[in-house]
């Protein structure tokens, strides 16, 4: 895990560096007259304390030998879930809900999980309908719509 | 009103048929999850807070309530059966429970888990009733140096009480800190770390957060590894123990509801905490440490009690205090939030139908998850077999819809994409997330109670240790941060909200 703790602490110093840097762009303040910054600028200030004392704890570890991935990991899997949720963000307002939803329970469950095409439909339309109908009719919440929504 | 007026008018709410029909909800969804392996109580709740949003609050916190108890009983099932936990609280069910169903004993497993569960959440209730009022009343008498205090001490407690290393704690709390902090501020009205974008300057959202990293983030982390599980023992019967069991069982069952509701008054005592104490002392004192770990009924009822007493506990420092005790309390919290309610020592004065509503739903929801978990155990069973290659489409596909609907905003489905994945990170880089929803969640009140106190003292941090209560809370806070690098950090410990 050593590897592992160095590389996380000098994200999260970076991550406390970029912090201070914003919140003194920003209305900082004194102790007597905090301004907008001074609590961002607290808070960077302290990961920045956090993150050297996990860099610390680092070269305190052995050099363990830990793989990223677990062997037989799906990595192919993680990549296309993480490709399809973007699908999704960017088609729910062009395509509409029913047609993104059957879309993503599609690609999901042909590629990822491995169904038949005709399970994949079945399981997508079902879906998407069912949840169309609670959210529009009892919840009163509107969807995004598309050809499909105008239809009802 | 008096103690027994308050408690009629909880039934009276929780007997409005909504309420039930909710309350209903809660543990069935609970049991369910409870039962599916890599779908926890907490990234539930999360899908389901945008749906909160449109129930009334009362019913909607009797559900997200009932889910979080509900889930508790549920976890037996999959680790008596299975021998996989069904959430992490169940782990030590797993030593003797499964053992159990090996000796063909799944039956009286289950039913001595459920009966256990059914008492300790029974306590847990009467101590919530008997304790809250009292420490809320005190808790009024806080001013923003000892909220300040308090919630620093929660913050260490938690990262304290967590299996990882403190430090990596502290940072992912501190992180949250910030994280709530980006949008407007609440004191000069400014916009910060928004980058121009106005989608953020309500902030970050608590929805897409806490969804991306619970639900996302634990769906990633399990395609990963693509759960595959064998029931041992596919026909249950003979639930109810013998009286051979229930002698070996009863004071197993007290002793760990005692310990349950005593750890989870603590900020960070997570179930799995009490459950692991429980263990530990049962196996300690008993005349036959031998059987522990091969099938022994002790190492089943006083955890499983221990757990559930745990889980009515929790809700003591979130109701008057307003400090969420791990990741699950946390999300609770945001579901009050949500609906427009503080979570704190006003809240029993202000929302004490809520309150005592809650209250009264837990005993009914004891009553409902007996009956669920025994009778219809069968049911629960053949859930086990759904694969997890159909549920994670579907839980994915909730994330996406929970993330949206709160706003209808396309942003907040890539501010839970981004989250998602940071969760999966962390959970390679062994780094925990409940500190980091829970610094999230308070980040507003720390906040408004540290910039209170520094113009209240004239900018002097001297505020925090001249007032009695806040200087005992910052004491106990600078020890258990200093105590891990003695090497006096529990290590058998974890939190809840994993």
């Amino acid at each position: 895990m050593r590897k592992y703790d160095i590389v996380s602490g000098l994200f999260l110093l970076a991550v406390a560096l970029l912090i201070c840097g914003g919140s003194s762009q920003l209305h900082v303040g004194t102790l007597t007259s905090p301004g907008s910054g001074f609590f961002p600028l607290v808070t960077g200030l302290c990961l920045g304390i956090f993150s050297i004392l996990i860099l610390v704890e680092a070269r305190k570890l052995g050099k363990e030998h830990v793989k990223f991935w677990v062997p037989g990991a799906n990595k192919k899997g993680i990549y296309l879930t993480f490709l399809f949720i973007l699908f999704y963000a960017f088609l729910l307002e062009r395509l509409g809900f029913i047609g993104t939803t059957v879309l993503f329970f599609l690609l999901m469950s042909r590629f990822v999980s491995g169904h038949r095409w005709s399970t994949a439909i079945f399981f997508g339309l079902v879906t998407s309908l069912s949840t169309y109908f609670v959210f529009t009719f009892l919840l009163r919440a509107p969807l995004p719509q598309g050809i499909l929504e105008r239809m009802f | 009103m008096d103690f027994s007026s308050n408690i009629a008018m909880g039934f009276s709410v929780v007997a409005e048929p909504m309420n039930l029909f909710f309350c209903f909800i809660g543990v069935l969804l609970g049991t369910l999850i409870g039962v599916l392996p890599g779908l926890g109580p907490g990234p539930t709740i999360s899908l389901l807070l945008p749906l909160t949003y449109h129930l009334n609050p009362v019913a909607s916190i009797i559900m997200v309530a009932g889910i979080y108890y509900g889930a508790k009983y549920g976890g037996s099932t999959t680790s008596i059966l299975l021998n996989i936990p069904g959430e992490v609280d169940s782990v030590v069910t797993c030593l003797d429970g499964y053992q159990m169903a090996r000796q063909g004993r799944a039956g009286p497993a289950l039913g001595i888990s459920a009966f256990g569960s059914f008492i300790a959440g029974t306590f847990a209730t009467l101590g919530l009733m008997l304790v809250a009022p009292a420490l809320a009343r005190f808790a009024l008498s806080f001013g923003p140096p000892e909220i300040f205090s308090l919630m620093v001490l929660a913050l260490t407690l938690i990262t304290f009480m967590s299996s990882g290393s403190q430090v990596k704690g502290l940072a992912m709390a501190t992180l949250g800190l910030f994280l709530g902090s980006i949008g407007l501020d609440i004191f000069a009205n400014v916009d910060r770390f928004v980058f121009g974008y106005n989608f953020l300057l309500e902030g970050l959202g608590i929805v897409p957060v806490i969804v991306g990293l619970f639900g996302v983030g634990e769906v990633l982390s399990n395609l990963e590894v693509q759960l595959k599980a064998e029931i041992f023992q596919k026909r249950v019967s003979h639930l109810l123990p013998s009286l051979k069991d229930w002698r070996d069982s009863f004071w197993p069952i007290i002793r760990g509801t005692f310990i349950g509701f005593f750890v989870g008054l603590i900020p960070g005592g997570g179930g799995i905490a009490s459950t692991f104490a429980s263990y530990t002392i049962e196996k300690r004192i008993s005349k036959h440490p031998e059987r522990f770990g091969k099938g022994a009924i002790e190492g089943v009822a006083g955890p499983e009690a221990a757990n559930n007493a745990c889980s009515g506990a929790n809700f003591i420092p979130l109701m008057t205090l307003g400090i969420p005790t791990n990741g699950i309390m946390a999300i609770i919290f945001a579901s009050l939030l949500i609906n427009g309610l503080q979570p704190g020592p006003n809240l029993i004065k202000d929302q004490s139908a809520l309150f005592w509503g809650v209250i009264a739903s837990m005993y009914v929801g004891n009553v409902m998850l007996v009956i669920l978990n025994l009778p219809l155990i069968g049911i629960w069973v053949r859930f086990l077999t759904i694969p997890y290659s159909v549920l994670a489409p579907l839980i994915l596909f909730f994330c996406l819809l929970g993330a949206y609907t709160l706003k209808n905003a396309v942003p907040d489905l890539i501010i839970m994409l981004i989250f998602g994945i940071l969760g999966f990170l962390m959970r390679k880089f062994r780094f925990e997330g409940a500190p980091l929803i829970m610094g999230f969640v308070i980040s507003e009140l720390v906040e408004g109670a540290f910039i209170r106190s520094l113009l209240m003292s004239g900018g002097s941090f001297a505020i925090f240790f001249t007032r009695p209560i806040s200087c005992t809370l910052m004491i106990v806070a600078v020890i258990l941060f200093i105590l891990p690098f003695l090497g006096k950090k529990p290590t058998a410990l974890g939190t809840s909200g994993k």
